[in-house]
């Protein structure tokens, strides 16, 4: 439906000790992203703009030109794609470390988690 | 709308090791199931589910705009008290979503009604926006599906759209229970979207979140947790101990706190009193409420908070023709009228229908034996043909 002409394949999990392995992801058809589109991000209030339909291609063209690139973790593969959206590129920009200084006393833990335990918490 | 017959690729089981799929068998049974798959024409797919979703979506937040103002409303929804000037706030401010998924039945022959939606946890979001598509171009191209088969599916798309609208940043951690392969499959699929978003990341079990004497909750290095997906549902964090603690933290959450109101069956007969004879929505009533009766003796009997089918009951002429048990149930339940699933070849069906990023953008199939669908129903591809 929307797919771009690369093939991506992106190592799960990069920084976690809990990797379990890589996922291969398929090639997707390049669409465009309208500014309106891009700007109606789940914003409270404002409902899905189902007119806005701007990645309706055919994937027909997606068997072509496919190149395979290993995610080097920190920097995203996708930061050129023809789809970012438009006036977020400071979000592409390094994450730095949350900014409110650490605490070094007494941390309690445990808090939450006693519910999921026992039961799925997926739906 | 068809169910088509078809050959498994020889090498899925592979493929989906190499790609970290390791749920796709459950208790010795699929999951991941691509004996057949389901065929949907182009029409079907816009009109009938895409545009049903945003207007779903929609109705959705209206509800949330009036909860939020009406405290019977906030009561009717079990919504504890001591939350909702949270919640009220989260909406206010404009927290951002980032996903969710209707649940719909759905057999090409009337309108998608639906059944629930999963507004806070949703899962299955890897084999439908990475794996379902990796067979729909090994399909194609080993002529398992018409060459110029397409598929509804822009869900991988959509996240990393969310997450660099979202993040603006901020580094963020992503939690849940870690010892469940699904979860934490879950986790880790959306984390690599949201590193492709360019933001930084941390997994952390929920139960090793701390919190520090001011007031913030902080990770095992005692870092302050800015934002927070949490695959963990509000209602239990509500009940456990951090959980008053919510409202003084800085922490802002994904999903949103005003996600609470949606995910919760009891919004199905709010939404049936606020858009009455809306064609996506069944009829559905509060249990205790006497409007309930017009629905004879045929209904589905839902407890407002369960998860995979778990709780609920299918009542036929009076008799419960099928049940799921669980631990659900003790805040209340709804009565919805009954929308028997779609049977194709003996299985019933319900869709999935994505939203992310405030788009609808992708489609799950689920099947099972039984016409209530469970964690361990199987998951089928779908293609659109024509």
């Amino acid at each position: 439906m929307k797919r771009s002409d690369k093939i991506v394949l992106v190592l799960m999990g990069a920084t976690s000790v809990t990797a379990v392995g890589a996922y291969m992801l398929p090639s997707r058809d390049q669409c465009q992203t309208t500014p309106a589109a891009a700007s109606s991000t789940a914003t409270p209030g404002a409902p899905a703009a189902a007119a806005s339909q701007p990645c309706r291609s055919s994937s027909s063209s997606s068997s072509g030109g496919r190149s395979w690139f290993w995610n080097s973790g920190s920097r995203s593969n996708y930061a050129n794609r023809s789809n970012t959206t438009p006036g977020t590129s400071a979000a592409f920009a390094p994450s730095s470390r949350p900014s409110v200084p650490a605490t070094k006393s007494t941390t309690s833990r445990g808090g939450f988690g006693t519910t999921g335990s026992s039961f799925s918490s997926g739906s | 709308m068809q169910r088509i017959p078809c050959e498994e690729r020889a090498d899925w089981r592979d493929q989906a090791a190499a790609t970290g799929f390791v749920f796709h068998t459950i208790d010795d049974a699929p999951y991941w199931d691509e004996r057949a798959y389901y065929a949907f024409s182009l029409r079907e797919i816009e009109q009938d589910i895409e545009a049903p979703t945003a207007e779903l979506d929609a109705m959705c937040r209206e509800l949330v705009e009036r909860a939020i103002a009406d405290e019977r409303l906030m009561r009717a929804l079990k919504i504890p008290e001591k939350f909702w000037n949270y919640i009220a706030a989260s909406w206010k401010r404009g927290d951002p979503s980032l996903y969710g998924r209707f649940d719909l039945s759905y057999d090409g022959r009337g309108p998608a009604k639906l059944l629930e939606y999963n507004a806070d946890t949703p899962t299955a979001i890897f084999e439908t926006g990475v794996f379902q598509w990796l067979w729909l171009e090994q399909a194609k191209e080993r002529r398992i599906t018409p060459k110029d088969a397409d598929q509804y599916n822009s869900l991988h798309e959509r996240l990393i759209e969310g997450w660099a609208a979202i993040g603006q940043g901020r580094h963020l951690h992503l939690s849940g229970v870690l010892e469940s392969e699904e979860d934490n499959g879950s986790l880790a699929y959306l984390e690599d979207t949201a590193r492709q978003a360019g933001l930084a990341t941390t997994r952390i079990a929920m139960r090793d979140i701390g919190r520090a004497p001011s007031g913030h909750f902080v990770d095992l290095d005692d870092k302050p947790i800015e934002l927070m997906f949490k695959l963990y549902p509000w209602e239990w964090m509500f009940g456990e101990q951090f959980g008053a603690y919510l409202a003084g933290a800085s922490t802002r959450f994904l999903e949103p706190p005003w996600k609470a109101i949606l995910s919760n069956k009891a919004i199905l007969p709010v939404l049936w009193a606020m858009f009455p004879r809306h064609p996506n929505l069944l009829p559905t009533y509060f249990d205790d409420d006497e409007a309930a009766a017009t629905l004879g003796s045929s209904y589905v009997r839902k407890p407002f908070f369960s998860r995979e089918g778990a709780n609920i009951s299918i009542v036929v002429g009076g008799e419960t023709i099928d049940s799921d048990e669980g631990p659900y149930g003790r805040e209340g339940f709804v009565r919805q009228a009954v929308a028997t699933l779609p049977q194709y070849d003996g299985n019933y069906v319900v869709l999935g229908s994505w939203i992310a990023a405030g788009h609808p953008c992708g489609l799950s199939m689920r099947e099972d034996m039984s016409p209530i669908t469970k964690n361990t129903s199987r998951f089928l591809p779908h293609a659109i043909i024509g």
